[in-house]
């Protein structure tokens, strides 16, 4: 069983980077932090029963998704990264497997906890709300960037067959 | 055909989730744009400093290459254009003109930075719609790449 514990504070890290000592204290009573070993699922797709948000303190997370047969790699996750952003903001199955792939320590929240936060301190709220979503923008500028790579190649491919 | 006058934002699409005084309050922030069809708002490899919502008519984004054009959609009243460049410094991926003669509101980063500043209770609000149209979009090209994989 993984361990849990609280942390006095959370480190400026990622999407906390702009938020002052006592909103990251703050967050750090609402959620908890755990110990994940190798090979270990954090986030199983196609789940829906926990919506949570991840930050990665340390260790590495590889992040798949899978149709049939197909996998496809979609990247690895790096200390200062989130996992399951999405799932805070617009609750949905989870799109993709994240599994530890060097022993973690991860720090989560529930929905309805950092829903609480947003809403109780409006500024602080607002730099994580901005931050998150500058997140996504990233995400799919880079999501965008692989399939013009993938339909090029795909008709490189194409033009070499014919 | 005389246009139709606008005076606030339309419930729906990204403010949906705004009451009535707090769409009014944003939508002084940013101002109505009239274009006659073919007109370009955005163009593709540009920075991309506006937000757009269409409040009528229809826009159409597409993107060029060397040897084609392709449409990817049309947008239509109550949806928007340009949400990334509010966040961040960002040259647009692709290039948006008016399909028919239109209306739309458009807010500038700067705009929308003064608008964070003065009703930051309402921009937490505006920022998670953005938040979650990124998000499904975000899953939308996820599936399309598994799609594109599967032979």
């Amino acid at each position: 069983m993984p361990e849990s514990n609280s942390l006095a504070t959370l480190p400026a890290l990622g999407f906390l980077t702009d938020l002052d000592e006592s909103a990251r204290t703050r967050l750090a009573a609402a959620g908890r932090v755990r110990s994940l070993p190798l090979g270990e699922y954090l986030v199983t797709q196609g789940e829906s029963q926990a919506h949570h948000l991840y930050l990665l303190l340390s260790g590495t997370l590889a992040v798949s998704c899978h149709a049939g047969s197909q996998t496809v790699e979609l990247g690895t996750i790096a200390p200062g990264e989130t996992v399951g952003e999405m799932n805070v903001i617009d609750p949905k199955h989870a799109s993709a497997d994240v599994v530890v792939t060097a022993p973690a320590v991860v720090w989560e929240i529930t929905k309805t906890a950092f829903d609480a936060f947003l809403h109780e301190d409006t500024k602080q709220g607002l730099l994580v709300m901005q931050a998150l979503a500058v997140m996504l923008c990233r995400r799919i500028r880079k999501s965008s960037d692989r399939m013009l790579h993938q339909a090029e190649a795909q008709r490189a491919y194409y033009e070499w067959v014919d | 055909m005389s246009a139709t006058t606008f005076n606030t934002l339309p419930p729906v699409g990204l403010a949906a989730g705004l009451a009535d005084a707090e769409r009014a309050r944003l939508w002084t922030f940013g101002d109505v744009i009239s274009h006659d069809r073919g007109d370009a708002l955005v163009k593709q490899g540009q920075p991309q400093g506006f937000l757009h919502v269409v409040l009528e008519g229809e826009l159409r984004v597409h993107v060029t290459s060397e040897e084609a054009l392709v449409t990817l959609g049309y947008v239509e009243p109550g949806e928007s254009v340009g949400e990334m460049g509010l966040l961040e410094d960002v040259e647009a991926g692709a290039t948006v003109v008016a399909n028919s003669p239109s209306q739309t509101w458009a807010i500038s980063r700067e705009r929308f930075d003064a608008f964070v500043a003065a009703y930051p209770a309402v921009a937490v609000k505006f920022l998670r719609e953005i938040a979650i149209l990124l998000a499904r979009r975000l899953r939308k090209g996820s599936e399309r790449l598994l799609d594109s994989t599967e032979v």
